[in-house]
């Protein structure tokens, strides 16, 4: 069941607040145990077979982090959370990687092996990653200890089950005391436009640029070789189609949970506007960043052992975080990429202080978000294509690699613009990915519109910043804000209508994030 | 902060009001015509249908979606069989199910239907509603047909509405005020291209207008899920049935459509024989074979399921010779075949 269906918005989440908002408060436990069974029919309502895992999951970590706080202080201790990592570990691998490791396998004997019929349990990487912290945390302090009931509600909320954010227990159990889990009024508001506006982003923004990167990446897919513009075109609607879905994504989760009292941490912050792939990761999926910094970057060592031991701890993070995406080279790929991109930006930064430049002026700042921009794009490449030998075809195309050429359907090489674009230097060649000539309009002005969004407008919780939308204190300001009233109300009642309407015409668009 | 009082209140007020004014606009645009290729195909149909009931006694009615219109010819049947035959195949986007209704409000005991489906009016996604979505069956259900459209459960009723574009909505509102009565459409559907026995008469090779002689460059159209149970399978086994019960003998036979390199693998082989069996297993005789259907890509007029006139003549010919025998054969001679409520093919 996808947030932005209507079996969901008319149906899950009207009966899940009902609920939730009817039983008695007086009975602690009532609102708890309600929202487990819907997080349960949640995720059971996709494949019930994946239930008694999911459970097993819950169970298992729970059992470890009991052993870990009885045995504190003693050696068995590090045992029980030793055994608890390789199980999850071991259970994420085989869902998601054991195809991969068979292919690659086969390749590397030049002989393919048969694959195994392993369905990946849907949302294993989340709530995997949720719970290792979660032991690791109380490995690190076995003090720690929560009721076996507020534990599942933490890992099965439904808000972040699927897809995030990956919340940390200490973020939300506090949250779930009696006096916090309560019916209020702001909660209910803040949430709601919240929900609004990220389903208005997943079905109105990206969803409609879907179409165009899948074009385009299936004629490369298939062979084609990209004229020049439609490379960037195609890896332009996409990064604008990951960024409004994950965007909308988290934007819903917030709201979802905000409406049954819970906060989720920031997890979206308007990325493409970072100025260094450091504040990139900083801005986009925070909340696995923050995993990865704070299990895998710190532990390594981080940056407390010298540059070349930082470069490398900063690769090893990013290429796991490329692994947890997706078990495919070109996952792998992306994340060394950035791996890569960070540690460049690292020399750099060595490099300017060495040299004593003070680079703070405007100009400087806006040639280092389009280059991040750009070299965001470039990663997306290997993000988006099926294979490595597609997004090599799609990166040959983007560098002019066949020329700066342009399919004859973006518009006719004859008229005023055609010719300006030829005396430029552009040649025309013929259509390769059966993209119309209206289309190649209708891409371009959606892709010129949602950059302007990207770059110029606020965020949702810089919309909504009055109400404390989010875990963190600081949000930056803006100077559009907007306040819960009347004709806020009318415009997100008639907002709402469209998003239903929507969700019928998207006969099956899962969140992006999904796939994870 | 708290939201104030009337934030709440006010969003159910958008909310209502934008489904108030929808539906108002969505009525409004019911069977208002603004669709100039929906209006064709409305009196395309009522053309065929006009001709098709006016012949007493019995009729062939040949019966399928544009593959038929245009790759058969009606009047050439007439002449071979001295039986009055009426093609009566219209654009497939009005769905398969919607073309055997439309058959099953005309036809009398002792008619024959010959009866030429695409093949993807019998797959799984297509053919039927709601599994298959097409704008032109929104444009048709709610411009063409409103009454077929309020006859449907309310659940394909919503799904057809909240899927209907703005675009149509504002031309159906124009239409409302302002009736369009251009019928110009340059997919050739007008009611003044259909002659007496329903054909489509101005197809001819010399016809085809100039953006539409290309190459031909392949549409394996035929290829496709194989799922007796869903799709629009479940329809024509419903179709049949009332047939039967009418006293309507039906003989089906396979589409019309451009050969293509592709029908050489086993898959469309495997296609073929599922629908044989399927169809014999209802008591239905397939006449002839799949490669009987085909016509040369130098043949297609301007979609892979329309010959050019001079190719509809020769697969209608072809198609006589294989009618001819059949129906001589004397039903009530043998036994009467029995139709399963859920026929395995194959079984």
């Amino acid at each position: 069941m996808l947030f932005s269906s209507w079996t969901f918005i008319l149906v899950f989440m009207p009966v899940a607040l009902a609920g939730f908002f009817l039983l008695p408060s007086p009975w602690r436990d009532a609102r708890k145990v309600w929202l487990c069974l819907a997080s349960l029919f949640f995720y059971g309502y996709w494949k019930i077979e994946y239930v008694p895992l999911l459970l097993f999951s819950i169970g298992f970590n729970y059992a470890i982090a009991g052993l870990i706080h009885r045995w504190r202080g003693r050696p068995a201790s590090r045992a029980a959370m030793v055994t608890g990592l390789l199980v999850n570990l071991l259970m994420l691998g085989y869902y998601k990687y054991t195809n991969f490791l068979v292919s690659s396998l086969g390749i590397m004997a030049e002989q393919p092996f048969p694959e195994f019929d392993i369905i990946l349990p849907l949302a294993i990487s989340f709530f995997t990653f949720t719970q290792i912290g979660y032991i690791v945390d109380v490995w690190r302090d076995p003090k720690l200890h929560y009721r076996f009931l507020d534990y599942s509600l933490f890992v099965l909320f439904f808000p972040h089950l699927i897809a995030g954010p990956i919340v940390r227990h200490w973020e939300v159990i506090p949250q779930f005391a009696p006096r916090d889990l309560r019916v209020s009024r702001t909660d209910l508001g803040v949430g709601l436009a919240f929900f609004l506006l990220g389903l208005y982003k997943k079905l109105l923004l990206a969803d409609p640029m879907a179409h165009y990167a899948d074009t385009i990446y299936g004629a490369a897919a298939a062979g084609a070789v990209l004229p020049w513009f439609d490379a960037w075109l195609g890896t332009l609607a996409y990064a604008l189609q990951i960024y409004f879905d994950f965007s909308g994504y988290s934007d819903m989760a917030i709201g979802l949970a905000r409406m049954f009292s819970i906060k989720f941490p920031c997890n979206f912050d308007s990325p493409y506007r970072a100025d260094s792939l450091g504040e990139f990761w900083r801005r986009w999926h925070m909340s696995l960043m923050r995993f990865l910094r704070d299990y895998v970057y710190i532990p390594l060592g981080g940056n407390r052992r010298g540059l070349p031991r930082q470069a490398i701890n900063i690769g090893l993070t990013f290429l796991l975080s490329g692994f947890w995406h997706g078990a495919g080279w070109t996952f792998i790929i992306w994340g060394l990429l950035h791996g890569a991109g960070l540690i460049v930006m690292l020399l750099w930064g060595r490099f300017t202080a060495w040299c004593g430049w003070k680079l703070h002026h405007w100009t400087y700042r806006v040639a280092c978000v389009l280059l991040t921009f750009v070299t965001v794009l470039f990663a997306w490449v290997f993000f988006r294509a099926p294979d490595v030998p597609t997004a090599s075809r799609v990166v040959v195309s983007m560098v002019g690699g066949h020329g700066l050429t342009l399919s004859e359907n973006t518009t006719d090489p004859q008229d005023a613009a055609g010719r300006a674009l030829s005396g430029l230097g552009f040649r025309f060649v013929p259509d390769v990915a059966g993209i119309l000539p209206k289309d190649y309009t209708m891409a371009i002005e959606l892709v010129l519109a949602l950059l302007l969004i990207v770059w110029a407008l606020p965020n949702t919780q810089q919309l909504l910043r009055r109400y404390d939308p989010v875990l963190e204190d600081h949000i930056r300001p803006s100077l559009l804000q907007l306040k819960l009233n009347v004709p806020l109300g009318l415009a997100l009642g008639v907002v709402f209508f469209f998003v239903i309407r929507q969700s019928f015409t998207v006969v099956s668009s899962p969140f992006l994030y999904f796939n994870f | 902060m708290e939201p104030t009082r009337g934030f709440f209140l006010s969003l159910a007020l958008g909310l209502l009001a934008a489904m108030g004014i929808f539906i108002a606009v969505f009525q409004l645009h019911l069977g208002a015509g603004g669709n100039v290729g929906v209006r064709n195909t409305v009196e395309i149909i009522a053309r065929k249908e006009a001709f098709a009931q006016a012949a007493p006694g019995t009729r062939i009615l040949v019966v399928g979606g544009s593959g038929v219109l245009f790759g058969l010819k009606a009047g050439m049947i007439t002449e071979a069989t001295g039986i009055p035959a009426f093609n009566l195949g219209v654009t497939a986007g009005v769905g398969g199910k919607y073309i055997m209704h439309r058959v099953a409000q005309i036809m009398r005991p002792g008619d024959i239907v010959l009866l030429l489906l695409e093949y993807d009016l019998h797959d799984t996604g297509t053919g039927n509603f709601p599994d298959w979505i097409d704008p032109y069956f929104i444009d048709f259900m709610t411009q063409g047909d409103p009454d077929y459209l309020r006859a449907m459960p309310w659940r394909d009723q919503l799904e057809i509405a909240m899927r209907q574009t703005f675009r149509a909505l504002r031309k159906g509102i124009q239409a409302r005020f302002k009736p369009d009565k251009s019928t110009v459409d340059e997919r050739f559907y007008t009611a003044e291209n259909i002659d007496q026995h329903g054909d489509m008469i101005r197809h001819h090779r010399e016809e085809k207008p100039p953006a539409l002689r290309t190459e031909y460059h392949g549409d394996p159209v035929a290829l496709g899920v194989m799922d007796t149970e869903g799709g629009g399978w479940p329809d024509v086994r419903d179709f049949l049935a009332l047939a039967r019960e009418r006293g309507v003998r039906v003989i089906a036979a396979y589409s019309n459509v451009a050969d293509d390199s592709a029908y050489a693998a086993p898959e469309f082989g495997e296609k073929v024989e599922l629908l044989r069996r399927f169809y014999a297993g209802l008591g239905v005789p397939m006449l002839g074979s799949a490669t009987d259907a085909f016509f040369p890509g130098a043949d297609v007029f301007d979609t892979v399921y329309h010959p050019v006139h001079e190719a509809a003549v020769a697969r209608t010919q072809r198609l006589i010779e294989l009618l001819l025998p059949a129906l001589a054969w004397d039903e009530k001679s043998t036994p009467e075949p029995q139709i399963p409520s859920t026929p395995a093919p194959g079984s």
